[in-house]
């Protein structure tokens, strides 16, 4: 924007002020009280009126200062340019504010802009509040610390955020809180945490050792007592079996005693058996043993009355067989019916056997078909997966040609949009030669006018020339005037003569003569210059008269050129406009063709993935045709079921999926036909019943005819029985056992028979034998037996005998048992030994008896080895304590490490977990760090802002480049060159305070309101580098021009000091006092 | 017996049995194992070298009470193979407890100290007499050594007390059988013989120029126990005119593994090469300062200063690369710090201007004992800041 004239119809101190500024650097000088800011003060409130929102008072006085004395009403216009637009703002003020009024308006046009009543002018132009106006590029006489401007901060902010910081705090942040996270998590188990836990294990632990110690002491402890109560046992135990040694012999003696009166016994016995065998009239046991008559006897004896036995037996048995035979039927008879059943059964089974032959066959006929139906089955339930795989692929195939369609399609769009597209091209290149042909047209037709130009004023100026020269050339000849000197001259010559006295009169003479002479030409000479001098002015005229007239036709000229440039700059502008529009349409097009290229790629993508489906699926088809098998006997089978099913529908469907298969394509029609055939084919399927082939019903028949003979026969077997089928095996069962029946009878019969055979001939046998005995006993008995004449008194005599021996016998036996059992305690002691012996036993217990230290006598052996038993198991009970604990010792601080181990990894896990403690403080302390760096940068405006202004102040101050940092109050902290550290503001002098914030402004404003969409505002300065050295003043001011040159950028600047106008001679003065 | 030389070897903390479960490597523990049993074949070879009369072993020979039989018959082996007696005490690592090994048979040259009261064992053919006690349990917080028990010997008997415990505990507690000096000082001992500290000390008792000596552990276990270990090995000579011995003590340095902790100063690399090469070279410098074979030692490498690194130092890495130079066992610390260069921040605009006048804030803020957490804050910003600007 820039500010073209102001006009102040009454304003303060300034009336009918007409003020026009250029477009860079305007300089306004004017001394104090000359209404410099009257006149910028003016600016602002034509744009924002009165401060409305300042205290009445403030805006009254404010109002008041520059209300004219009569009162009425007060204002002005200003004009200026924007978008190559030229405005004016036309305002005028009353008594409040609902009594100014505003008119913006187009200068070319008149036409009035609207404005809404509660947006200032200002605002609506420039996007600027009032206040942020005057805190940006309105800087006034005091820039000191600027308004605190909700409006601004929020920009910078908005700024901030949409550009990248050079480091995120936040990522320092989480690197931070992760990696403290590492060591102490909030909820789950970190390094401290675990530490921690360490530590209070290793307390539990150290505890734990403590305690195994204190266990082992205790364990110690009942050591000592289960040793202490071992030797006591043991002591009782020594008593003890001293008490028992002396019992023991004590009843070793006893038992001597014993002895020694069994042997008298004995003694007594062997003088009884002497007698016993003197009545027997044997001399010695021996001889008794010797003699053999008295067995003699006993086997004679015991043979008669085994025969009168056996004879008895005989008779016993023979009737009994007898009777037998009586009761059991004839053997002719048996046999009959033997032969009968054996027959039966013979036909019977040959019977049975043909009809389970053919049952087998049957059923091996019937298993061969299910096994094939089930067969078919299943190939059909794989026909169907095929089927529904055919189907799939068709479908697969439709999209594929469908996608390859579309693709052809976009394909085709594509092209088409591209032709578009090179017809838009076209068209700019056209549009472009267009142009190019007016602006040739155009230079040509300017180059023409300069020339034109050029030529009348080469003329002209030649015309011009030629007079002046003409002129030139006339003064420039000698002056004659010069004459009158030379005569001077020549008079003084001749006179100085005259005076020397000695002179000759006629060079005096001549010297006046020349003298008179030299003043004639003289004043000839001066005639003629009179004359030229009145030529010469006519002349001069006339050359202005030129000059004037040039002046006119280049005006006149420029004018007309002037014109055809508006005319075609609007001819350029429209075809401008054309190409902008050509340049839409091309952009819609172009973002068409990436949206069509992009749908394309899509397809293709898609497309690829459906061959590889139909790859996949013609695998597939493979694998499962593979699978697929045919019982060979359905291809020329003679069955009707197979001839329907197989024939007709199924092979057909097997043919379409083998043609699909093969072809790798198929019709609609091809899968409605393999349906319907494969629907029928299981519909049938279904229906179908086993039936015998026709070969197994012959072959039935022939078995029947076969057996109709015997069927004959066999339906009535050779024995009644009720409901028993014939091939039962109840009825198997009744042939073998009648069977067996009667050869049981027949194996009896012939057992009698043989069994009365040899009764026969034992009795004859026995008879015998009764006779030969008979003989014996005839011939008179054995010596024994002298004295007896028959069997019977022997038989007494005998029993006599028998009985006295076998006393004589037991005695003996007794007789020697003792001697045996005496010898053998006494392993052959005498009598006179064994005296001797219990003598000594008699001193050894006298011993023991000294030995022992508890006296016993009270107690019976049986209690003695009662206790004993009992001490020695308390013994090897508290022996196995004592090991035990023991043993328990040795391993007792296996449960448990060494304590100093667990001391020392305390001490160890302590300063571990100390160490993580620091770290947690130390990350603690870094995000209190982070966290108020990031505090302190949400209120700053970040790095551009604080570079710009630390360049800015850089350039104004000529120091070197210092940090600065403005935080969201807008107070800016600066580096201290010394310390390094930042400070407030107010920490520097006045002047720096001023250029610091001078630069944040300019900083601000060079920030926010500049750039390729901003409007570049002009910067107004009132007198603000009043307090700044000369130095800093200049550097201030070559700053500024750089704005102005390098942004285009309007600046009005007003000062008091006239000799600003030497240091900016570049810019355009306008003197305040001077109207 | 007045020219008679003693010649006595003082050792202790052995810890045989020591699984070295600290290091995660299983190799390198099995290494450690296998090498302490070769300290009792040192141990004959110094016995037979220096013509000793007595071993004192004065606690803590094992690690562990409850220990594999295998491990002690392995030890009983080699003590019975020296030509000289044995005289041991228990330690609280090693107590004598009741069914132990301590309670089986020990070889006819060793003599094992028992642990019901403070014994006097006179070798009367060496002239020794050496009182002593065991530790009956893991800790003892009553001092075991009550009083000198009397015994009549020769006068000019060497007598010796061992005792495997805190030594010089005048009032503080220790769990550990404290042992107060003036229990012991002018109890007419010409030696008092300790263990239980690793670190090797000895002194004066200050009576009749006794002394006293902790060995120190022959073979160290951690990074707590650096170096390299000994045996004391004394010479008694008797002095008949002042009627005592002198004494004249050597160290016989053991060829174990040391645990090592080196600092090495990275400040001036810029990349992994360099950190590679500074350390390979400090390495190699390191060693000619040193008599053995850094190589076999166990080390821990400690990374200093504040080099200008755009990344973080992979410590698995060097130390893989360390290892592969044939360093037995390395381990790496990563202390270095990022170089505090608060000119070059400060002209940083926005974050670093703020965060060097955080710095200087928080700095001036701080307790003196505080400050330095500030440093190690900005340090872990400054960590953070080049990570994040390393990640994007």
């Amino acid at each position: 924007m820039k500010l073209k004239r102001i006009y102040i119809d009454q304003f303060g101190k300034h009336n009918s002020l007409l003020i026009n500024f250029e477009n860079n650097f305007n300089l306004l000088i004017g001394p104090n009280e000359s209404g410099k800011s009257t006149l910028l003060t003016f600016i602002l409130t034509a744009f924002y009126g009165f401060n409305r929102y300042s205290q009445r008072r403030v805006e009254r006085n404010e109002r008041m200062r520059f209300t004219p004395w009569s009162g009425s009403r007060f204002g002005g216009h200003i004009v200026f340019e924007r978008d190559n637009t030229t405005y004016r703002l036309e305002r005028s003020f009353g008594e409040t504010a609902s009594k100014d009024e505003v008119r913006l308006t187009n200068e070319h046009s008149g036409k009035e802009i609207s404005i809404t009543k509660r947006m200032e002018p200002g605002e609506y132009l420039f996007g600027l509040k009032r206040d942020e106006f005057l805190n940006t590029i309105f800087i006034g006489q005091l820039s000191t610390a600027m308004e605190k401007d909700e409006d601004i901060r929020k920009k910078l902010m908005a700024l901030k955020g949409g550009q990248a910081m050079d480091t995120s705090i936040h990522e320092i942040e989480e690197t931070l809180g992760a990696e403290l996270r590492e060591i102490s998590p909030p909820r789950a188990k970190g390094l401290l945490q675990k530490a921690e836990e360490r530590l209070k294990d290793l307390e539990l632990e150290q505890q734990e050792a403590m305690d195994v110690s204190q266990q082992a002491r205790k364990k110690r402890a009942d050591l000592d007592r289960a040793q202490a109560e071992l030797s006591r046992i043991q002591e009782q135990l020594k008593d003890l079996k001293v008490e028992q040694d002396i019992r023991q012999i004590e009843l070793k003696q006893k038992e001597f005693l014993d002895n020694k009166e069994r042997l008298e016994n004995i003694n007594k016995i062997d003088q009884q058996i002497s007698e016993g065998l003197e009545e027997l009239s044997y001399s010695s046991m021996e001889e008794m043993e010797e003699q053999d008559d008295l067995s003699k006897a006993e086997d004679f004896i015991n043979r008669w009355q085994k025969l009168e036995a056996q004879k008895e037996n005989i008779d016993k048995h023979n009737k009994s067989l007898i009777k037998k035979q009586e009761e059991l039927p004839k053997k002719d008879e048996l046999e009959r019916s033997l032969e009968k059943l054996n027959t039966f059964s013979k036909d019977r089974r040959h019977y049975i056997k043909s009809v389970e032959e053919i049952r087998k066959k049957s059923d091996e006929e019937k298993r061969l078909f299910t096994e094939n139906l089930n067969l078919l089955e299943q190939n059909i339930k794989t026909l169907r997966l095929e089927q529904e795989r055919a189907k799939q692929r068709a479908k697969t195939k439709e999209e594929h040609s469908n996608l390859n369609e579309s693709i052809k399609q976009q394909n085709a769009q594509k092209i088409h949009f591209t032709e578009e597209l090179e017809k838009l091209e076209q068209g700019i290149v056209e549009k472009d030669q267009e142009i190019e042909n007016i602006n040739l047209q155009l230079n040509k037709q300017l180059e023409n006018f300069a020339n034109q130009i050029q030529q009348q004023k080469i003329e002209e100026e030649q015309q011009i020339q030629e007079l002046r020269i003409k002129e030139e050339n006339k003064q420039q000849k000698i002056p004659f005037s010069i004459f009158f000197v030379f005569a001077v001259l020549g008079l003084l010559g001749g006179i100085l003569y005259l005076l020397i006295g000695q002179g000759l009169l006629t060079i005096t003479l001549l010297l006046f003569g020349i003298a008179l002479i030299l003043f004639v030409i003289g004043l000839v000479d001066t005639f003629k210059k009179f004359k030229k001098a009145q030529s010469r002015s006519s002349i001069l005229e006339k050359i202005a008269a030129i000059e004037a007239d040039y002046q006119e036709k280049r005006k006149n000229i420029e004018g007309i050129h002037q014109e055809q440039m508006h005319n075609l700059q609007a001819v350029e502008k429209e075809l401008k406009d054309q190409l902008n529009s050509i340049d839409k349409e091309k952009t819609r097009l172009l973002v068409k063709i990436e949206n069509n290229t992009n749908r394309l790629n899509e397809d293709q993508n898609k497309l690829r993935d459906l061959e590889l489906q139909l790859n996949q699926i013609k695998q597939n088809l493979q694998v499962e045709n593979n699978k697929f098998k045919l019982p060979k006997e359905f291809e020329n089978s003679d069955n009707p079921f197979v001839t329907s099913v197989f024939q007709k529908n199924y092979a057909k469907a097997i043919r379409v999926l083998e043609q699909d298969t093969a072809q790798n394509s198929n019709t609609q029609n091809d899968l409605i036909e393999l349906e319907d055939a494969l629907n029928q084919a299981a519909e049938e399927l279904k229906s179908y019943e086993y039936k015998p082939s026709l070969e197994l019903i012959k072959e039935e028949d022939q078995t029947d005819k076969d057996c109709k003979k015997l069927l004959e026969v066999l339906y009535k077997p050779p024995f009644e029985i009720e409901n028993v089928d014939l091939d039962s095996d109840q009825m198997e069962n009744e042939i073998s056992s009648r069977i067996s029946e009667i050869e049981r009878k027949l194996h009896d019969l012939e057992q009698i028979k043989q069994g009365l055979k040899e009764q026969k001939e034992v009795k004859q046998k026995n008879e015998k034998e009764f006779l030969e005995l008979r003989a014996e006993s005839q011939k008179g008995f054995l010596k024994v037996f002298a004295a007896c004449k028959t069997l019977t008194e022997a038989e007494t005599y005998y029993k006599k005998k028998v009985q006295q021996i076998n006393e004589l016998k037991n005695l003996h036996g007794r007789k020697l048992d003792r001697q045996q059992d005496i010898e053998k305690q006494l392993a052959g002691v005498d009598l006179e030994s064994l005296e001797k012996k219990l003598l000594e036993l008699d001193a050894e217990i006298k011993q023991l008896q000294d030995i022992r230290s508890v006296d016993y006598q009270d107690l019976d052996l049986e209690v003695i080895d009662q206790q004993l038993k009992k001490l020695r198991d308390q013994e090897s009970l508290w022996h196995t304590t004592t090991g035990n604990v023991q043993g328990e010792l040795k391993n007792i601080y296996s449960q448990t490490r060494m304590l100093q181990e667990i001391e020392e990894e305390l001490i160890h896990t302590q300063a571990e977990w100390e160490k993580l403690s620091e770290q947690v403080k130390d990350y603690e302390l870094a995000l209190e760090m982070i966290k108020s760096i990031d505090d302190e940068l949400q209120k700053s405006f970040g790095p551009q802002i604080n570079e710009r202004t630390a360049e800015i102040l850089s350039a104004i101050t000529g120091e070197e480049q210092q940090g600065i940092l403005i935080d969201g109050d807008f107070e800016a902290k600066l580096e201290d060159a010394e310390s390094k550290m930042l400070r407030e503001a107010a920490y520097f002098s006045s002047g720096k305070i001023d250029q610091i914030y001078l630069s944040l402004r300019l900083a601000i404003a060079l920030t926010l309101y500049s750039g390729a969409d901003g409007e570049i505002l002009p910067f107004v300065f009132d007198d603000s580098l009043v307090q700044y050295d000369k130095l800093r003043t200049e550097r201030t001011l070559a700053y500024l021009k750089q704005i102005a040159e390098r942004e285009n950028r309007q600046i009005i600047f007003s000062t008091c000091h006239p000799a600003y106008e030497e240091l900016m001679d570049y810019a355009h003065v306008i003197y305040l006092n001077q109207k | 017996m007045a020219s008679h030389k003693i010649r006595i070897l003082h050792t202790a903390d052995l810890h045989l049995g020591t699984n070295f479960s600290s290091f995660p490597d299983r190799e390198v523990r099995d290494i450690l194992r296998g090498e302490q049993s070769n300290i009792l074949l040192e141990l004959t070879r110094v016995v037979k070298a220096e013509k000793i009369d007595l071993v004192l072993i004065a606690g803590d020979l094992f690690d562990r009470p409850d220990l594999d039989q295998q491990i002690v018959n392995r030890v009983k082996n080699n003590l019975a193979n020296l030509d000289c007696k044995v005289h041991i005490c228990a330690g609280n690592h090693d107590p004598y407890i009741e069914g132990s090994f301590w309670a089986t048979e020990w070889p006819d040259n060793v003599h094992i100290v028992p642990h019901t009261e403070v014994e006097s064992y006179y070798y009367e053919d060496l002239g020794i007499l050496v009182d002593s006690v065991s530790f009956s349990d893991i800790y003892s917080i009553n001092s075991l050594f009550t009083a000198a028990p009397q015994t009549d010997v020769p006068v000019d008997t060497l007598k010796l007390l061992m005792l495997h415990g805190d030594f010089g505990i005048e009032d503080r507690k220790s769990s550990y059988n404290p042992i107060p000096i003036s229990s012991v000082k002018a109890q007419g001992y010409d030696y008092l013989a300790l263990g239980h500290i690793h670190l090797a000390q000895e002194g004066n008792l200050g009576f009749r120029d006794a002394q006293y000596a902790y060995p120190g552990a022959p073979q160290g276990r951690g990074f707590d126990e650096l170096g390299q270990g000994h045996f004391l090995v004394g010479t008694f000579t008797r002095d008949s005119g002042l009627g005592r011995y002198n004494q004249e003590w050597k160290k016989h340095i053991l060829n174990t593994r040391p645990f090592l902790i080196h600092e090495i100063n990275i400040s001036d690399v810029e990349n992994e090469h360099e950190i590679q090469q500074a350390i390979e070279e400090d390495l190699i410098q390191w060693q000619k300062t040193k008599e053995f074979d850094l190589k076999r030692a166990i080390l821990r490498l400690v990374l200093v200063g504040s080099p200008d690194l755009k990344f973080n130092i992979s410590l698995g890495h060097l130390q893989e690369y360390i290892k592969s130079l044939d360093y037995f066992y390395v381990e790496i610390e990563d202390k270095t710090k990022v170089p505090l260069e608060l000119d070059r921040w400060s002209k940083h605009s926005g974050f670093g201007q703020i965060l060097v006048q955080e710095y200087e804030e928080q700095k001036e803020k701080a307790l003196p004992e505080e400050k330095e957490r500030v440093d190690r804050a900005l340090d872990l910003i400054l960590r953070a800041h080049e990570r994040t600007i390393n990640e994007t």
